[in-house]
């Protein structure tokens, strides 16, 4: 048997199977391994790309999930997005109850229609189609199937099994016909695909069956971190409205970029004069910080992408003319004027987000979602968040930094890491001074000097808010149990500084530290607790965690004592040092007080499910009082 | 007394000023711009993010029936940017009820210094986006140029042919307002019902706007204008209002924010008063008009229904729980009924108002007296007692009175418990519909949770030393649990395990069960048994109030500036009996006190230890019956609560037995 014919009727037997399966979508027949933890059951997902050219992909979806429960509500709605670059045809859907016979059918009127971007200063032409068949009564089964016509290739979907906790997967499939085209695929977490040929058409399947539901563990745990299956694919050569590319190397990509977006960094005569005016005389650092204080004083975030737009920026004129922007908009426009303030800068393409979620480095395709600037400098690279009016010169905040980027250069794009912040740059560094009250409250005040993502969070709430509104904000950050504020001032570290940096001194009264038992004074000597989230202590944790900030905390607490105090009980010492982190907190009497020195450190990265139980430990004993308590008596 | 003369002297200025500033707007915009584009900072709020300058809005009500009327909106703001978050204030959406709306214009412009001269930047009309939004249309544009220190100035005009016949729109938001104008123009045959929620009083004008000849204006004023002979025209203003701060245990901003709400009854005088509104409530079959009628068919049901009861309260207990337990219901804030009630009873469902209407049907061919309760719940504004305004109204219920007892009963959801309605109903004036209606009271302090938590040693052996705890919730925090339980079967364990681990020990929960989860008439009550390893050397400080009313002082601001109200009222009790392990003893034991914030709320701190049988024995007892207090008693809550979390920090010492 000729190999295409064997793939035909592969497809063929594959396609009857479907049908079978759809005469048999009663609940019955879904078996007890596939009911084990599961809301919802994906009973079947086909999902057909055929590649006729690179300008016209069809892709036909038809999927039937049972859902089981109340819980399993989330599976039953269906939505699917389209715009000028991709339409959606053909919607049908049906709802099936628990023996498989159909009770409702659906068409494409019956889909509801919603703009994706509701809120002011966001405009695209996406939109997204939803339904559902709100049925009461569990369990029952809903069938959709629809085409998605595509007539660009620079981008092809991937596929995603549809894995989530609480819904298992009786079969999910994907095929692909790429008619005279190099079909370029990655398998991620799934077996490679079944190839066939037939003349110039390449043949691909993949297939995956009988996965069970998992548990969703909460904590530490951020599901699309998760060790998703999935398939990526692009076409080598591909075609979006005028512009051709490849996907062939990293560099091919940038060079596609850089095509897109060339000749758009134009400034106007007036603005040319501006920036000139502002630079004159100036060292290139100083000309890049007055260059970017001036995007951040004269222009705001508003997005427009609609089609081609979502990829090639609006020229620096029309931010100029407008004084807002995208992304890209805003950094190309300070590009431009960095270029006529004669300093080269390189837009730098990444996958932004508050976690870390890296590209797939070894599969060359846009997968990308953001851009900011790059200055590259003998000595040093200057990064620049161009969408933010806020962020310090130079930083980076957890939605870009630590991550692959791929720089758009006039020759093609290079791979490169945006800065990482490690454990000595998210810094909290806090001297706290309490002297005891005759009313057994504490006097307390509070240097903190707080660096990195701290200091820039904290510097933002801040910043050009009312006194009461930052007295309110301090309020808040103060985790003692009971006290009453008395100051609080905020400030920025004078000088430029590397990394953001802000001051923090409070003035509190604390309250409910120092209770009395019979002769004796017992102190919670904890004048700043700290508590990391674990929600499910009792879970057997089955998959990775991830810490996703590194940062360490180093506080010194003074507590002065009566001068006549002797100690009756002092707590034991604690060192704890795990790979995700570090907690050590020591109390001792010195001369006539009680000095607490106390560091915690917590390093990012995904850590095996085996370490869940040490980190329960780790973060139980940072929350815990009994480190800090102190039992003193009056000598006389 | 200088100094008062200065500050007098002062503010009269200011007032003058902005009477003047608000004058400018209209015979001398140019004039108006420059000023705004100079200053940066305002009186009404020197650390303002934005001001609004100036904010028009005109209602045009051009037909209305049946609850639905035609209006057109126009809105124009003048709005000076202050801070760099308030650059966003350049994109706004604009909202519209149904799709069928028609946008008529959208335009704006950007003021900017720039080299000392005025420059503008218009709108360009072909960036106006209007996208759908489910049901509705949306409004997109975004004003160029706009930077701190920016004015901005934009109007857009809608024609929503389809609009709800009652609008209401907010004097007082997230930033201060200079003026704020609100203009209605409606058909003369209709009548217009408004409620203006303002701590000023609206001074009422005969003439035009007054602001174009007065020097000095009240802050708040309303004025009638000339229209055509077949439309009337009412404008409130109001001047200088502070942005409203948000505050921690406010049932619902809405309360206190200055707002002007407006409904029209579509017949004539039909809602001018609470007799006019009950009247139509009570005989419009469209609402429950047929609830006086008799229905032999009902009344069959509720005779095979009660057969079997004896008394009064056995037969209204066996009405609502068949009804609760058998009915699928349905949120609905229309508070009249969707069905036929026998059409109810036969389908088995229906919306809230169904439900509950059906249930006051039942009771009444049982033969008791029972009455349909309107009510807003605490997610909506309170009603007000001088204005019969029913769109303010969101749930009905059921009143029925047994011998001298009246209950509330809610029956459309199945883990609703007899007797009481959920906490959230208990939000001030409801309304019971009857031939000659009557105001009720349903306040939060009339509803109460009772909250036990008992916490006993079962082993005292040191290598096998365990606790069993029993906490029996109140009859809110069960039915809160119910409803929750439904969304995560594990939460229950998760509460356990995070109770444990307050114990100043090492824990580990054996076996757990929960009482009555499934009569939800009962309150719900959890038991679990842990092993503690006390894991104690030579001494240890213990802090036995393990089990906290609160974990902390929820008033942390010194200040205050709206009432403290709690959502229903509250008692907490601690029962505490630790066994020491042998060879040990409470060696220093903190005092017993009672702190009180007045005779109905209190906290009680008992601890003793027993050293016959080596129990260190802790009772605690919270009384928390107010639910409402002013600012004025603000700072006696705070050092009240305070206090309490004090005495449920104190420590004992544990040490070996000499």
């Amino acid at each position: 048997m000729k190999p295409v014919l064997s793939f035909v009727l592969l497809l063929s037997i594959s396609f009857l199977c479907t049908a079978r399966e759809k005469k048999h979508l009663s609940v019955d027949s879904i078996n007890e391994e596939m009911r084990m933890n599961a809301n919802a059951v994906l009973r079947f997902s086909e999902r057909e790309i055929t590649i006729k050219s690179s300008t016209d992909i069809v892709i036909k979806v038809q999927y039937a999930i049972t859902i089981l429960n109340k819980k399993g509500l989330m599976s039953s709605i269906f939505q699917e997005g389209s715009s000028s670059l991709f339409t959606l045809k053909k919607l049908e859907g049906r709802l099936l109850d628990s023996t498989g016979k159909e009770i409702k059918k659906t068409t494409s009127d019956e889909f509801a229609t919603s703009t994706t971007s509701a809120i002011a200063g966001f405009y695209d032409d996406a939109v997204v189609k939803y339904h559902v068949f709100n049925y009461p009564k569990f369990p029952y089964t809903i069938l959709y199937s629809y085409e998605i016509h595509q007539n660009h290739s620079f981008v092809l979907p991937p596929w995603y099994v549809e894995d989530k906790p609480g819904v298992s997967v009786q079969k999910s499939s994907l095929s692909i016909v790429a008619n005279g085209i190099t079909l370029r695929h990655k398998s991620i977490n799934l077996s490679d695909p079944i190839v066939d040929k037939d003349g110039s058409k390449m043949l691909y399947r993949w297939t995956v069956s009988n996965l069970p539901a998992t548990i969703k563990e909460d904590s530490v745990d951020y599901t699309f971190l998760k060790d998703e299956k999935k398939v990526l694919l692009s076409m080598e050569d591909f075609q979006l409205q005028n512009y051709k590319g490849s996907v062939a190397s990293w560099k091919s990509i940038g060079q596609f970029f850089y095509e897109l977006n060339k000749e758009r960094d134009v400034l106007p005569e007036q603005l040319r004069n501006k920036v000139n005016q502002l630079c004159n005389g100036k060292s290139e650092e100083e000309k890049i910080r007055i260059l970017y204080n001036y995007l951040q004083e004269n222009t705001r975030y508003v997005s427009v992408q609609y089609g081609i737009s979502g990829w090639q920026t609006f020229d620096a004129a029309y931010v100029a003319q407008n004084n807002y922007g995208d992304c890209k908009a805003l950094t190309n426009f300070m590009m431009a004027m960095l270029k006529e303030a004669g300093i080269k800068s390189y837009p730098v393409l990444v996958k932004a987000g508050s976690l870390v979620s890296n590209i797939v480095v070894n599969f060359p395709t846009p997968q990308f979602n953001h851009v900011i600037l790059c200055v590259p400098r003998p000595n040093d690279t200057i990064w620049l968040e161009c969408t933010s009016n806020d962020l310090p010169f130079n930083y980076l905040s957890s939605f870009t930094s630590c991550r692959t980027g791929l720089m758009i250069t006039p020759e093609g794009g290079y791979l490169l890491n945006t800065p990482d912040y490690d454990t000595t740059y998210n810094k909290t560094l806090r001297t706290v001074k309490a002297s005891i009250a005759a009313d057994n409250s504490l006097s307390v005040v509070y240097y903190t000097k707080y660096f990195g993502e701290f200091a820039y969070l904290i510097g933002k709430q801040v910043e050009n808010k009312k006194p009461n509104e930052i007295h309110k904000l301090a309020n808040q950050r103060i985790t003692l149990k009971s006290f009453d504020l008395i100051q609080s001032n905020y400030f920025k570290c004078s000088g430029n500084q590397t990394s953001p940096c802000m001051y923090e001194t409070l003035s509190i009264n604390a309250k409910a530290l120092i209770t009395e038992a019979g002769t004796m004074k017992i102190i919670n000597a904890n004048l700043a607790p700290f508590n990391p989230h674990v929600d499910e202590f009792f879970m057997e944790r089955k998959t990775p965690f991830y810490m996703i900030e590194s940062m360490t905390i180093v506080d010194t607490f003074y507590i002065f004592l009566p001068t006549d105090a002797s100690i009756v009980a002092l707590p034991e010492k604690i060192s704890m040092i795990f790979p995700f982190g570090i907690f050590t907190c020591m109390v001792e009497k010195k001369d006539n007080y009680l000095f607490v020195r106390r560091k915690i450190s917590v390093v990012k990265g995904k850590y095996e499910s085996a370490f869940f139980s040490k980190y329960r430990e780790f973060a139980e004993a940072i929350q815990s009082d009994k480190y800090y308590r102190v039992a003193i008596k009056s000598k006389s | 007394m200088f100094r008062k003369f200065f500050f007098l002297a002062i503010s009269v200025f200011c007032f003058i000023f902005s009477s003047a500033q608000d004058k400018l707007y209209y015979t001398n915009y140019p004039e108006f711009i420059k000023l705004h584009l100079n200053k940066s900072v305002y009186e009404v709020d020197s650390n303002a993010e934005a001001v609004i300058l100036h904010e028009r809005v005109i209602y045009s009500v051009k037909r209305i029936a049946y609850g639905l009327a035609n209006i057109r909106v126009k809105v124009r703001q003048v709005v000076k940017i202050l801070s760099k978050d308030a650059t966003n204030k350049g994109n706004i959406t604009i909202p519209t009820p149904f799709k069928i709306s028609e946008f008529l214009s959208a335009t704006g412009t950007t003021y900017n210094i720039e080299d000392d001269k005025v420059v503008s930047q218009q709108f360009d009309k072909k960036n106006f986006k209007i996208e759908t939004l489910g049901m509705t249309l949306v409004g997109k544009l975004s004003l160029p140029g706009v930077k701190v220190g920016s004015v901005i100035d934009y109007e857009y005009d809608v024609d929503n042919n389809i609009s709800y016949a009652s609008f209401a729109w907010n004097f007082q938001a997230t930033e201060p307002k200079l003026y704020s104008e609100v203009q209605v123009i409606y058909p003369e045959n209709a009548t217009l019902i408004y409620v203006a929620k303002s701590d000023k009083e609206f001074v009422f004008f005969n003439n035009e706007n007054p602001v174009l000849g007065k020097t000095e204006l009240p802050e708040a004023y309303r004025f009638d204008s000339k229209t055509e002979s077949i439309t009337t025209s009412k404008t409130w203003v109001r001047r200088l209002v502070p942005a409203l701060d948000a505050e921690p245990f406010v049932t619902n901003f809405d309360n206190y924010s200055e707002q002007i709400e407006f409904m029209f009854s579509y017949r004539k005088n039909i809602f001018n008063s609470w007799d006019t509104l009950n009247s139509n409530l009570y005989y419009n079959p469209g609402y429950f008009g047929t609830l006086s009628q008799k229905d032999a068919f009902l009344r069959r049901c509720v005779d095979s229904l009660t057969a079997n009861c004896i008394t009064d309260q056995q037969r209204i207990y066996t009405i609502y729980s068949y009804v609760r337990d058998s009915f699928k219901g349905y949120f609905s804030d229309d508070i009249g009924p969707c069905c036929k009630l026998p059409e109810v009873w036969k389908s088995k469902k229906g919306s809230l108002s169904d439900i509950n209407s059906l249930l006051v049907k039942l009771f009444r061919e049982a033969g008791f007296k029972s009455n349909p309760v309107l009510i807003s719940t605490t997610n909506h504004r309170r009603v007000p007692p001088n204005v019969p305004l029913v769109n303010r109204f969101n749930f009905v219920a059921c009143r029925v009175e047994v011998g001298d007892d009246v209950l509330y009963l809610d029956a459309h959801e199945k883990t609703n418990a007899f007797g009481h309605l959920p906490f959230f109903c208990y939000n001030g004036m409801a309304w019971v519909v009857d031939s000659t209606g009557y105001a009720v009271n349903l306040l939060p302090a009339s509803i109460r949770d009772r909250y036990v938590i008992q916490v006993i040693t079962e082993s005292e052996k040191i290598e096998d030393y365990r606790i069993v705890i029993k906490e029996t919730f109140g009859k809110i925090s069960s039915q809160l649990y119910r409803v929750n339980q439904n969304k995560d079967s594990l939460a229950i364990k998760n509460y356990i395990l995070q109770n444990l681990k307050k114990f100043p020990f090492e824990t580990e929960l054996l076996n757990y069960e929960v009482l009555n989860e499934k009569n939800v008439d009962t309150t719900l009550a959890i038991r679990y048994t842990a092993k503690i390893n006390w894991n104690i050397e030579d001494q240890m400080i213990l802090v036995p109030a393990i089990y906290g009313a609160y974990s902390e002082n929820p008033f942390k601001s010194t200040k205050r500036t709206l009432p403290v109200e709690f959502p229903y009222a509250k008692d907490f009790y601690c029962s505490i009996n630790l066994k020491i392990p042998e060879n040990f003893t409470a060696a220093e034991l903190p005092k017993s006190k009672v702190v009180k914030l007045s005779e109905e709320d209190q906290y009680n701190y008992y601890i003793s230890f027993y050293p016959e049988t080596n129990s260190l024995v802790l009772n605690t007892k919270l009384h928390l019956r107010n639910t409402v207090f002013e600012v004025d008693r603000y700072p006696y809550l705070r050092a009240f609560f305070s206090d309490i979390i004090q005495l449920q920090q104190q420590a004992c010492l544990i040490t070996k037995k000499l």
